[in-house]
């Protein structure tokens, strides 16, 4: 065991050329303690296990020379310069802090606090010396944009920390903070290999994330045939490592070799090993690891013995089954923060809006590219005949598509949308999903039915509506409502929800806005979160490509009054245009 | 040319001293490189001179202790090649003749009408820093060292950075 820091004064010293480096393990730094001089001085480490310092130095004014005090010092270890791709960011040289004017307020600064459970001196004094994440960040690692005040204090929580538990609510960024957690660490030299664990919906967010925020970093994701897999497990210039809990837990053999470990390991949805009786819990617990991130928006689901699941794999045995909550809230209090949307409302836009770019499952990709190419060949085969009503209705079967397989019932949007309710639902939140088919609306209410969902669009009654809205409101079950654009748009007021879900995309984009205006109203009780679904590498990308720029010009001449929101819609060549669609005479669009 | 500094090049130390009321004097020295980060933290026990001795310095006590026994002792704990040492208080200027770094004053508002002898405000960085007199030949050289740091660079959050070092040094120590 460590000693305590100590010192006390000896003297004569040892001669300045006898002084060495004192060996320290510390990851950080190396430290020492000497006199700078030569002449009579003080040192150094007291052998004894004396605790207190001698007090302070006297000058002495007798003899050859005065005294100069004993001085500790610090090295610590260098910053590692990680090669940055082409696309990304490109280092600049200081901190550049606008110079504040006359009666400004200080430039709010995030600095770097270490845990209490680091011991060492020398591994304390490496993270209070570090500037302010403010100045690291807009530094050398340039952002996409600027995070949130409380997502910089979730950065600066989790970069000192070897446990630690991120338990926000939902839709503040936990996301966010880990990948920048981890790119400072990955900077700092202080880890190397870094394993990320998700749930298979997650991953393409994660490969998303991590693009924008880390571009540096390179992502080495788990998956294919075990021969493949294995391969890529034992990849030595993998730097951060993606898989899923199934991965894991098939892989689990072979990432519990002794040879595969990580300096870091960081959980995502770790609500999942809550049960540390599980298979999943104990395959990741297994993992050789430095340190151990969790992120969770609900740490507690059912029983505060949920948290002590989620510990043993943060910090082994430092919770117990059992355990008296107040207990528990003192053992934990330094290793997890939360924060509430309530909590961090000053620092939030009233609206925060999140596109969740999803593949298709195999089986999805398959049964849309089957659709497409035989849509397409019998688009090209009607000629100059082709009516804008032939295109439109191949869309349409492309997008009901793109929200499940019917053969199959395969859909990543229900796996993600399944994921996300699971965390409104425990936080006792409440959400709306939006769809523009009521058959959508149909399967949606049997997949999700242990959310208890509701249903509201046209093939509800117009006498049973209110009541609908009634038990949304009042029902605690209750914790999602599947509504259609055309019924749910306009007139209703929900601002008890928090969160809205376009599980698909209407064809205008005034409309979605009428839909998310659902519950981001005046008077809303908080941040509204909205996440928008679409199917990456499908008609739905290529519509929202359209929407988006036709968007973009409307919010540039907004005031000029010039464009109305019903011409954000598809116009018909537009339509026409969704498809790559020939004849002899040139493009269908153009000819028809 | 502007030279580029690799992160293991030290681009400026700053020396500070803290006054606590219970331990007395405390030196502390942090070298940064160019991108603000820490490469060593140097830092002393506290001295508090007695009665007696502090009749016996006179006015060559405070300049004694900054300059000599602090100052002088903390720029010279390190091995690293350091461009310039600024500090925020003007008595730790007495160690600008004992040490071979040029030594920099941070002057507490920008064209302070109050600058204290013995220095000259640099033209650059808003006239924020002052270099002592007696190492205007180093004039050029510190120019340029100071201008790898960014014309925007703060030169007060180190200091921040180092009273709270010296504080966490203590807490360790009790």
């Amino acid at each position: 065991m460590d000693k305590p820091d100590c010192h006390r004064w000896q003297a004569p010293a040892p001669p300045a050329s006898d002084r060495k480096w004192q060996a320290d393990s510390s990851p950080h730094a190396v430290h020492s303690w000497g006199a700078a001089t030569d002449g009579p001085r003080v040192t150094l480490f007291s052998g004894d296990g004396c605790l207190k310092p001698a007090g302070v130095a006297s000058l002495q004014i007798a003899g050859r020379d005065a005294r100069p005090p004993a001085t500790r010092s610090f090295r610590f270890q260098q910053p590692v310069e990680l090669a940055v791709s082409p696309a990304g960011p490109k280092p600049s040289a200081q901190p550049a802090p606008a110079q504040p004017l006359p009666g400004d307020a200080p430039p709010r600064t995030t600095r770097i606090k270490p845990p209490g459970d680091i011991v060492r001196l020398s591994d304390r004094l490496f993270y209070v010396l570090q500037p302010a994440l403010e100045n690291l960040l807009g530094g050398t690692l340039s952002l996409p944009h600027n995070p949130f005040p409380y997502q910089l204090e979730g950065v600066a929580f989790l970069f000192p920390r070897v446990a630690a538990v991120l338990a926000d609510e939902m839709g503040l960024g936990k996301t966010m903070q880990a990948i920048t957690g981890v790119r400072l660490l990955l900077h700092a030299g202080h880890v190397r290999r870094v394993l990320l664990i998700c749930p298979k919906p997650l991953v393409t967010n994660w490969q998303r994330e991590i693009g924008r925020w880390a571009p540096e970093i390179p992502i080495t994701t788990i998956s294919g045939d075990p021969a493949r897999r294995a391969w890529l497990w034992k990849l030595p210039e993998a730097v951060l490592t993606l898989a899923t809990y199934e991965v894991v837990l098939r892989d689990q053999e072979l990432l519990h070799q002794p040879e595969v470990s990580y300096d870091l390991v960081v959980l995502d949805e770790t609500q999942r090993i809550k049960n540390r009786h599980g298979a999943t819990s104990q395959a990741v617990r297994a993992i050789r690891r430095r340190r151990s991130w969790a992120l969770t928006g609900t740490p507690i689901e059912n029983s505060a013995d949920d948290l002590v699941g989620i510990f043993e794999f943060v910090s082994p045995g430092h919770l117990s089954p059992g355990m008296k909550p107040r207990r528990m809230a003192k053992a934990v209090g330094d290793y997890i923060i939360r924060r509430t949307k309530d909590q961090v409302l000053q620092d939030l836009p009233s609206k925060l809006i999140t596109d969740a770019e999803l593949p298709l499952t195999p089986e999805q990709r398959e049964t849309y590219r089957q659709a497409e190419d035989e849509g397409v060949v019998k688009l090209s085969a009607l000629g100059e005949s082709v009516t804008v009503q032939h295109v439109f209705e191949l869309v349409l079967r492309l997008k009901q598509i793109c929200n499940f397989d019917p053969a199959t019932g395969e859909s990543t949007k229900l796996e993600r949308l399944t994921a996300n309710l699971d965390e409104v639902a425990q936080s006792g939140q409440k959400a709306i999903v939006f769809s523009q088919w009521v058959q959508t609306l149909h399967w949606l209410s049997q997949k999700l039915a242990r959310f208890h969902p509701l249903q509201y669009h046209g093939q509800v009654p117009p006498r049973q509506r209110d009541s609908v809205i009634q038990q949304f409101r009042e029902n605690p079950r209750s914790s999602v409502i599947l509504m259609s654009y055309g019924a749910g748009g306009v007139g209703l007021n929900l601002q008890f929800s928090r969160y809205v879900f376009l599980f698909d995309r209407w064809w205008n984009p005034a409309v979605e806005d009428q839909a998310i205006a659902r519950a981001h109203r005046i008077g809303a009780a908080g941040a509204v979160t909205v996440t928008r679904f679409l199917s990456v590498g499908t008609i739905e990308e290529r519509i929202n490509a359209i929407l988006e720029q036709k968007r973009e010009v409307f919010d540039t001449i907004f005031h000029s009054g010039e464009m109305t929101p019903r011409q954000l819609g598809l116009t018909q060549a537009e339509i026409f245009g969704l498809f790559d669609l020939r004849t002899p005479h040139g493009r269908l669009g153009d000819v028809a | 040319m502007t030279k580029v500094s690799t992160p293991m090049e030290a681009a400026a130390g700053f020396l500070t001293v803290v006054n606590s009321s219970s331990q007395g004097l405390l030196g502390g020295y942090l070298i940064l490189n160019a991108l603000g980060r820490p490469l060593e933290f140097h830092c002393t026990a506290p001295i508090k001179p007695n009665r007696a001795q502090e009749i016996l310095y006179g006015a060559t006590l405070m300049p004694f202790i900054y300059g000599e026994q602090i100052g002088q002792t903390l720029v010279r704990a390190t091995q690293l090649k350091v461009p310039l040492v600024v500090t925020d208080l003007a008595p730790l200027l007495a160690a600008a003749e004992l040490v071979e770094e040029p030594l920099l004053l941070l002057l507490p508002q920008p064209g302070d009408p109050a600058i204290p002898p013995g220095v000259i405000p640099l033209k650059t960085h808003g006239g924020r820093l002052a270099l002592a007199k007696n190492r205007m030949a180093n004039l050029a050289d510190v120019t340029a060292a100071a201008a790898r740091l960014g014309e925007s660079f703060d030169w007060h959050e180190p200091f921040g950075r180092i009273r709270d070092a010296i504080g966490e040094a203590q807490r360790a120590a009790a």
